[in-house]
C-alpha cells in the first residue's frame, strides 16, 4: 500500500474540513479527487503530502507513519518521495528554469553540477531543452506548470500530488500537460493523486474520489488502464 | 551553505538596492574601525621612535592619552555605526523574509528542512557581509592615510615623521573583518530563525502576511521592560547609565508596532483633514501590515535617534568647550605639557605628566612674570570610593571666583585662607549629594602613608562636577603636598608683565611644555570644536543613510505585495496620481511617529553618550560635560527629517504608480 489514510480529520479553528477520511491507495495507481469548492480535497492532498498535519487520525505513505515524523524528517519525505503540481505553478522567480528543476536536488545535496545535468534531462523529456535557460517570467503558463512537473520528476518520486494542474491553462494546454502526466505514469509506475474539477481528467484516471463537506461521499474505480493510452486526450 | 551560494546570489542580484543598502551598512563601521586600528597604532609606534631620538621627552613610556582618547572616540563612533548598521540589516532581512516568504514555504514544500532555510538566509547575509566587509577595509585603508595626514597636520605630536602606509596590520585587518561579517551574521540570525517556521502551506495561500499579534504582545512587554531598564540606568546607575540608551532604543523597537496601533488612530482625524481622499487607505495599509510598518518606522527612528544623540552630544560638547574656553580666560597664559595638550581638554588625569619642578622654579624666578598659580593633583579614598584631589594655591586663586561657590562657610576671601591655613576642603556638589556632606562636616581621608587626617568641609563648589569614579576634594598645595606627597604642578596659570620678552620663558620651556596664548588658545580651540561639530553632522548623516534605504526598501516591499491591488485601483478608475499620493501619505503618517519617537530616544541616546563620555572631560577646574537640550537640532529633525521621508518615499510611490494594470491584476 503506497497511500493509507487512518480515519483523519483536519479543524480549522474548531471548524471541520475533513471528517474521519479512509483511505487506501496502491502503488501505481492514478486517483482523481472530486468535489465542490471548499469541500476539503485540496487539505487532504496537503495532509498526504506531509506539508499539513491532521487534527486527528494517522496518514501512512510507503510504511511510513507521517504524524510519526519530526518536521524535518517530512521535508526528507517530501524531497525525496513526492513530487508536487499545482494550480499556480510555484515557481521560484529569481533562478531559471533548470535551476528551478534542479532545486529539490540541491537542497538533498547532490553536486550543482550534477543536479542541473539531471535537471536538463528532465527539461528534455517535458519538451523544454530550448527554455532551460529562461526564467519564470519569460515562460508561458503551459511552460511554467511542465517546468513544475519537471521539478516534481527530477527526484523520481514515488507519488505525484497534483492540486489543479490545469486550473490555470487553456483547455488544449491542459491536455497537453494532462498527457504528460499520463505518459510519466507509463514510464515511472509512480502514483498520481490529482485534485480536480474537470470530469474529462478525471474520467481518465483510475478511481474517482468525490469529496463532499470534509466526507468521501464517493470512492469509484474506472476502468484500469485507460491512461496508458496516449491518444485519449487527443479526441 | 555552498548548495545555496547560487540561490543567494541569484536574490542579492534581483535586489539590488536592498543589497546595495545592507552593505552600506556595515561598510561604514568597519570603515572607521579598521582605519582607527590602523592609523593609530602608526602613530604611536612613529611618536614612540621620535621620542627615542629626541633627549627632551622625560618619559618615553608613558601612557599616551591623546592617542588612547582619540582610539575610544573612534571606536565608540565604528562600534555606533556598526550596531545601528546590525540594526538596519536585522530589519532589513526581516522584511526580506516576509516579501520571500513565498518562496521559503515553497522551497520547505519541495523537500528543504528547517536548517536548510536557515543556511540559504545566512549564506545570503554572509556574502553581503563580505563585500561590505571588503569595501569597509578598502575605504578603512583610504580612512586611515586621511587620519593619519589629519592628526599629523594638527600639530600634536609636532616631532614625529607622518607614518607611510604600508602593509596592513593584522590586528586591525582579523577583527575587523570578524566585527564586519559578525555583524552581518549575528543581524540575520533571528530573521533567519523565524523564516525557519515558515510553513511549507504559505506557498498555496498568496496573501499578505498579518503581523502576529502574539509577537506584537511580546514585544510590547519585553520594550517596556527594556525602557523601564533604560530609565532606571539613566537616573540610579551611574555605571549603567551609558546602557540606557542601548535599553531605550530596544525597547523603542520592539514597541513600535504596538505604538502605531496606539498612534496612528489619534493622528487620523488630522491627517484626515488635510488628506480627505487618501488618509483612510492609507491609514489602512499601515494597519493591516503593521509588521511591516513597524519596520519602516523604525529604520526613520534609528535616523531620527542616531541625528539627535550626535547633535545632543555635539551640543553638550560645544557647551563643555566654551566653558573650558572661558575657565582659562584666568590667566593670559597657560603652560603645560606637550603630551597633556589635548587630554587637558577631553580626557581623565590617569597619566597625565607633571610639569618639571626645575624648570618651574626657574619660570617663577623670571622677571617677566608677574603672576603665577600652579594646579596639582592628587587622589585619596573617603569611604573606600576614590576621590580626585586638587590643589590650588589660595593666596594667589583667581581660579575660584565668588559665584563659584554655592555654599560657605564666610565670605570667598576668608574661606580661601582658611583653605590655605587649615586642614579644610571645598567639595563638589556631587560630592555633597554623593556622600551627604554639609559645610563644617569633618572628613577623615587616607593620607600617602595610609595613616588618617581630617579635613573640615568650608566651602561647596557648583562650578566644579566630577564623573564616575572621580570625586573630586579641593585644598591648598601645602596640604597635597604633606599629606599626600604631591609637588608638582599640572599646568601653570601665568600674567606677564606688559610688553615682555616670550624669548627667555620658550628657552626654559625647551619643548617639554608648550606656552599656550589663552585668548588664542580660545579661539582655536572654539574653530575646532566648530569643525569637530561639521564631523559629527556629516558622520551622522552618513549613519542616516542606510536608514532612509531601510525606508525605500520596506516601502517598495510594501508596495509589491499590494501589486494586485494597486492594479485593482487603477482598473476602477485611480489615477497615477492618487496611488503616489497614498504611498507618501503612509511615509507622513510613519514618518511623524519615527520623529517623534526617535527624538525622545535620540535625547536618552544622547544622554547616555554625554555619560559615556563625561569622565574622560573631567579637568580639575572645569568639571563634566554635561548634558544640553538640543532645541535646534530638534527643529532640525521634525522640519527636515519627514521632508526627507517623504522625498525618499517618491521612488517606492512612483513605482507603485506606474505599474501596469493588466499585468498587476495578473499578480498572485
Amino acid at each position: 500500500m503506497t497511500i493509507r489514510t487512518e480515519n483523519i480529520a483536519k479543524h480549522y479553528g474548531g471548524i471541520p474540513v475533513l471528517k474521519g477520511i479512509n483511505l487506501n491507495i496502491t502503488e501505481g495507481e492514478y486517483v482523481a479527487i472530486m468535489g465542490p469548492s471548499g469541500s476539503g480535497k485540496s487539505t487532504l492532498l496537503h495532509l498526504i503530502g506531509g506539508i499539513d498535519r491532521p487534527t486527528e487520525g494517522r496518514v501512512w505513505l510507503q510504511n511510513h507513519d507521517l504524524s510519526a515524523l519530526t518536521d524535518d524528517q517530512l521535508a526528507t519525505v517530501r524531497r525525496r518521495q513526492i513530487g508536487f503540481i499545482f494550480q499556480i505553478y510555484n515557481l521560484i522567480p529569481v533562478i531559471n528554469a533548470r535551476e528551478n528543476v534542479a532545486m529539490p536536488l540541491i537542497i538533498d545535496g547532490v553536486k550543482r553540477q550534477d543536479a542541473l545535468k539531471r535537471a536538463t534531462a528532465v527539461l528534455n523529456i517535458v519538451g523544454l531543452q530550448d527554455h532551460a535557460e529562461a526564467f519564470p517570467g519569460k515562460l508561458s503558463g503551459g511552460q511554467q506548470q511542465r517546468v513544475a512537473i519537471a521539478r516534481a520528476l527530477v527526484i523520481e518520486p514515488s507519488i505525484i500530488l497534483a492540486d489543479e494542474p490545469t486550473g490555470a491553462l487553456d483547455t488544449r494546454t491542459g491536455d497537453e500537460i494532462m498527457a504528460l502526466l499520463r505518459q510519466t505514469i507509463h514510464q515511472t509506475r509512480c502514483t498520481i493523486l490529482v485534485v480536480t474539477h474537470d470530469p474529462r481528467i478525471a474520467a481518465r484516471t483510475d478511481r474517482i474520489i468525490t469529496i463532499r463537506d470534509g466526507e468521501i461521499v464517493d470512492d469509484t474505480p474506472l476502468k484500469r488502464n485507460a491512461h496508458l493510452s496516449g491518444s485519449v486526450l487527443t479526441g | 551553505m555552498r548548495r545555496f551560494f547560487n540561490l543567494a546570489l541569484k536574490y542579492m542580484a534581483r535586489r539590488k538596492l536592498r543589497t546595495t543598502f545592507t552593505v552600506l551598512a556595515i561598510l561604514f563601521g568597519v570603515m572607521v574601525m579598521f582605519g582607527t586600528w590602523t592609523a593609530m597604532p602608526a602613530l604611536r609606534d612613529a611618536k614612540l621612535l621620535s621620542a627615542a631620538q629626541t633627549t627632551y621627552s622625560a618619559d618615553n613610556t608613558s601612557s599616551d592619552n591623546s592617542l588612547d582618547l582619540a582610539v575610544a572616540l573612534m571606536n565608540s563612533f565604528g562600534m555606533i555605526s556598526l550596531f545601528v548598521g546590525g540594526f538596519l540589516i536585522f530589519n532589513t532581512y526581516r522584511a526580506v523574509l516576509a516579501e520571500r516568504q513565498h518562496d521559503l514555504a515553497l522551497l520547505r514544500m519541495i523537500g528543504a528542512a528547517r536548517h536548510h532555510i536557515a543556511q540559504l538566509i545566512l549564506t545570503e547575509a554572509l556574502l553581503q557581509g563580505v563585500v561590505g566587509t571588503c569595501l569597509g577595509l578598502i575605504s578603512g585603508w583610504i580612512f586611515a592615510g586621511w587620519l593619519m595626514r589629519f592628526i599629523y597636520d594638527t600639530g600634536i605630536f609636532p616631532n614625529i615623521d607622518l607614518p607611510a602606509m604600508s602593509v596592513p596590520r593584522l590586528d586591525a585587518l582579523l577583527p575587523a573583518t570578524a566585527l564586519g561579517i559578525g555583524t552581518v551574521l549575528v543581524s540575520a540570525y533571528f530573521p533567519a530563525r523565524r523564516a525557519t517556521t515558515v510553513s511549507p502551506l504559505t506557498a498555496l495561500r498568496p496573501t499578505s502576511p498579518q503581523m502576529d499579534r502574539r509577537s506584537a504582545r511580546v514585544g510590547l512587554v519585553a520594550g517596556i521592560v527594556c525602557v523601564i531598564l533604560g530609565g532606571l540606568a539613566l537616573v540610579f546607575g551611574s555605571l549603567m547609565v551609558p546602557l540606557a540608551g542601548l535599553f531605550v532604543l530596544t525597547g523603542a523597537v520592539l514597541m513600535m508596532p504596538s505604538a502605531i496601533a496606539l498612534v496612528l488612530p489619534r493622528l487620523l482625524p488630522r491627517m484626515r483633514h488635510l488628506f480627505p481622499r487618501t488618509a483612510d487607505i492609507a491609514y489602512g495599509n499601515i494597519m493591516r501590515q503593521r509588521g511591516r510598518a513597524a519596520v519602516t518606522a523604525n529604520s526613520l527612528m534609528v535616523g531620527f535617534a542616531v541625528f539627535i544623540a550626535s547633535v545632543t552630544m555635539v551640543d553638550a560638547m560645544y557647551a563643555y568647550m566654551i566653558r573650558l574656553f572661558t575657565f582659562h580666560m584666568v590667566a593670559d597664559y597657560l603652560i603645560i605639557d606637550r603630551d597633556n595638550m589635548l587630554t587637558m581638554i577631553t580626557s581623565n588625569m590617569d597619566g597625565q605628566k607633571v610639569l618639571n619642578r626645575q624648570m618651574v622654579a626657574k619660570i617663577r624666578a623670571l622677571t617677566e612674570v608677574k603672576s603665577m598659580m600652579g594646579v596639582r593633583v592628587g587622589a585619596t579614598t573617603y569611604q573606600g570610593k576614590s576621590l580626585m584631589l586638587v590643589g590650588i594655591d589660595p593666596t594667589r586663586s583667581a581660579v575660584l571666583r565668588p559665584n563659584d561657590f554655592a555654599a560657605q562657610s564666610v565670605s570667598t576671601e576668608r574661606v580661601l585662607q582658611i583653605l590655605q591655613e587649615q586642614r579644610a576642603v571645598f567639595v563638589t556638589l556631587q560630592v555633597a549629594k554623593d556622600f551627604g556632606l554639609k559645610l563644617n562636616d569633618t572628613l577623615p581621608l587616607t593620607t600617602i602613608t595610609g595613616s588618617t587626617q581630617f579635613y573640615t568641609v568650608v566651602g561647596i563648589v557648583a562650578d566644579i562636577t566630577v564623573g564616575t569614579g572621580k570625586l573630586g576634594l579641593i585644598l591648598s598645595h601645602e596640604h597635597l603636598r604633606e599629606d599626600f606627597g604631591i609637588r608638582d604642578d599640572l599646568f601653570l596659570y601665568l600674567n606677564l608683565q606688559s610688553g615682555s620678552n616670550l624669548d627667555s620663558l620658550q628657552q626654559l620651556l625647551r619643548g617639554n611644555a608648550m606656552l599656550v596664548d589663552v585668548k588664542s588658545f580660545r579661539q582655536m580651540g572654539i574653530s575646532g570644536v566648530t569643525d569637530f561639530t561639521k564631523s559629527v553632522y556629516i558622520l551622522a548623516a552618513i549613519v542616516i543613510i542606510p536608514a532612509l534605504l531601510g525606508l525605500i526598501n520596506t516601502l517598495t516591499i510594501s508596495v509589491f505585495e499590494r501589486t494586485r491591488e494597486i492594479g485593482i485601483m487603477r482598473a476602477i478608475g485611480s489615477g497615477q496620481g492618487y496611488v503616489q499620493r497614498i504611498v507618501l501619505v503612509e511615509t507622513l503618517f510613519l514618518s511623524v511617529l519615527g520623529a517623534v519617537v526617535g527624538i525622545a530616544v535620540g535625547l536618552v541616546c544622547g544622554a547616555s553618550l554625554v555619560a559615556m563620555f563625561a569622565p574622560a572631560t573631567l579637568t580639575p577646574m572645569t568639571g563634566i560635560m554635561q548634558f544640553q537640550f538640543p532645541g535646534s537640532g530638534i527643529l532640525i529633525a521634525l522640519i527636515v527629517g519627514p521632508t526627507i521621508a517623504l522625498l525618499t518615499s517618491l521612488i517606492p510611490a512612483r513605482r507603485a504608480a506606474h505599474l501596469n494594470i493588466v499585468e498587476s491584476l495578473r499578480f498572485e
